[in-house]
């Protein structure tokens, strides 16, 4: 152990949180780092894995006026960070229900109004963690498109950054949900086959086998598991025409 | 085939789709090929309007930007707006490195981490001034389709106002005469022909358009015009609201004169129909 750490002497970097310096490892992630300070996360933290959007942070360097932003368990620490923590941004707004949702580009704006006053400063758009162009999304709702807005939205992972930076307060990730459920229900067509499926699972057609796998002991059941992956039959029982 | 990178701005396709549809055809049988921008913002006209201040050029000068590289990757050097408003914004938009360049240093600012802000190479126009460039053209296609039908030219302010970013003399417009006359119309002049509507008042105060607007209308009535057309249309809007005006976009009438009826909606048909027994 101790040759090991000697051989490959660990590199220590400073960074700064709560007004407070910290000697941290280089190489850690931001979350791992304040872990390792010390910090345990009980709020903004999810799946340490980029997706979830819990773990929104800004930080800065000294001497450079650039707000800087990440998600906590994706970015990288680096020596002289002043970092803050975003675990919650608040966006308080109750989407309507499916039945409620209209297809008119006014629609959007009624209920979030804030979106007219954008003025294309882009500011959202640098501080998307993901990447998108929230910006571009807005604009393409000021003009009526809908499902670009819906697209270019697709993987947002409703962090809040963007919000928080927006000098026209716009709620991006509740409109984006709005929008995204009003192409969903209006603008894509349904799926057939999937509509026949749902037709046939509640007219009771695979009631009958169902109980019957249910019924039966787990070894019973992995054997048919393993069958089925192995050649790709399934026991007559299940195969319901 | 020359290519003219397009524009389009949030009300044409959000509110006047049917201009969009008209005015594209007519550039198509002119010989252009017309190129829809691949990323485009507001122009900044709206907000603009709200308060006097250097972040209305911003979204200008960002669409500029990018307008420029697609512009180089085409071979194209013009983009054209159908809208005024987007004409006038991205027109003042595009002189701001010619002017006082602590106001484009201020805008060019707020680009500079995204990319190279525009510094000139790409002239602004108004779908009339090509119109009016390729007169000739215009008359040709139309064949005098219009004959003796007297036509009111209706210019509003955008398109004339400031001075520096006006398409023709903004004390005595002349362009869109020129082009009636190229359809074989009359066109008729009357005092108001370039008084403002009342423009985006519409929304804080619209007393001040219906004011204004029937100011413009009994002026026109006086000059035995059959029907009006503007190339604003937000001018297009507060007249139909206010005034009882036969009232086109240019462009329709145009897209009518050169014979490209299929691009023109059924109002637009019923209110020209009119014409075609006279003709």
């Amino acid at each position: 152990m101790t040759s090991s750490s000697e051989a490959h002497p660990r590199e220590y970097i400073t960074i700064y949180f709560n007004g407070e310096a910290y000697k941290v490892p280089k190489g850690l992630t931001i979350m791992k780092a304040l872990e390792y300070a010390g910090f345990r996360f009980t709020r903004g933290s999810g799946c340490r894995g980029g997706f979830c959007g819990a773990c929104p942070v800004i930080y800065r360097f000294p001497g450079d006026y650039k707000v800087r932003v990440g998600l906590a368990c994706q970015t990288a620490v680096e020596d002289g960070m002043f970092i803050s923590l975003i675990p919650y941004v608040p966006l308080v707004e109750r989407i309507p229900k499916r039945e409620e949702l209209k297809p008119e580009p006014g629609y959007v704006v009624k209920l979030f109004p804030e979106i007219s006053r954008c003025v294309s400063c882009n500011s959202c758009s640098k501080a998307c963690p993901q990447g998108l162009k929230p910006m571009d999304a807005i604009q393409a709702i000021l003009r009526g498109d809908l499902k670009k807005a819906a697209e270019l939205t697709f993987e947002c992972i409703a962090c809040g950054l963007c919000s928080l930076r927006c000098p026209a307060e716009i709620r991006h990730h509740a409109v984006f949900r709005l929008v995204g459920r009003v192409v969903g229900v209006h603008y894509i067509s349904r799926a057939k086959s999937v509509e026949t499926r749902v037709r046939e699972i509640e007219s009771g057609k695979y009631n009958k086998a169902f109980e019957t796998l249910l019924s039966m002991p787990m070894s019973e059941v992995r054997k048919i598991y393993e069958e089925f992956m192995k050649t790709g039959r399934l026991p007559e029982f299940l195969e319901v025409k | 085939m020359q290519v003219l990178l397009y524009y389009p701005g949030c009300s044409i396709k959000r509110d006047f789709p049917e201009v969009e549809k008209a005015s594209l055809a007519v550039l198509a049988a002119l010989g252009y090929k017309v190129v829809e921008l691949r990323d485009w913002y507001c122009c900044g006209g709206f907000p603009g309007t709200l308060a006097w201040d250097h972040i209305k050029y911003v979204s200008a000068l960002r669409t500029l930007s990018m307008a420029y590289q697609q512009a180089r990757e085409l071979g194209a050097s013009t983009i054209v707006t159908l809208c005024a408003f987007c004409y006038n914004t991205l027109k003042q938009a595009s002189q701001l490195h010619e002017g006082s360049l602590e106001m484009y240093k201020r805008v060019a600012d707020y680009l500079r981490d995204e990319f190279e802000p525009y510094r000139g190479g790409l002239r602004v126009a108004h779908f009339i001034e090509i119109l009016y460039e390729r007169v000739k053209e215009v008359a040709k296609l139309a064949e005098g389709r219009l004959k003796k039908i007297k036509v009111a030219a209706y210019y509003g302010c955008v398109l004339l106002r400031p001075k520096a970013v006006a398409v023709d003399n903004p004390d005595n417009p002349r362009i869109i005469e020129e082009i009636i006359k190229a359809l074989g119309a009359e066109p008729v002049t009357y005092p108001y022909r370039t008084y403002c509507c009342g423009s985006f008042q519409i929304l804080a105060e619209p007393s001040i358009v219906k004011r204004n607007v029937e100011k413009i209308a009994a002026s026109i009535a006086g000059s035995g015009a059959e029907i009006v057309v503007t190339p604003c249309q937000l001018c297009l809007y507060n007249l139909r609201k206010y005034s009882n005006l036969k009232i086109l976009d240019l462009s329709e009438l145009v897209a009518y004169a050169m014979n490209l009826q299929e691009s023109l909606s059924p109002e637009v048909l019923r209110a020209v129909r009119t014409f075609e027994s006279k003709t």
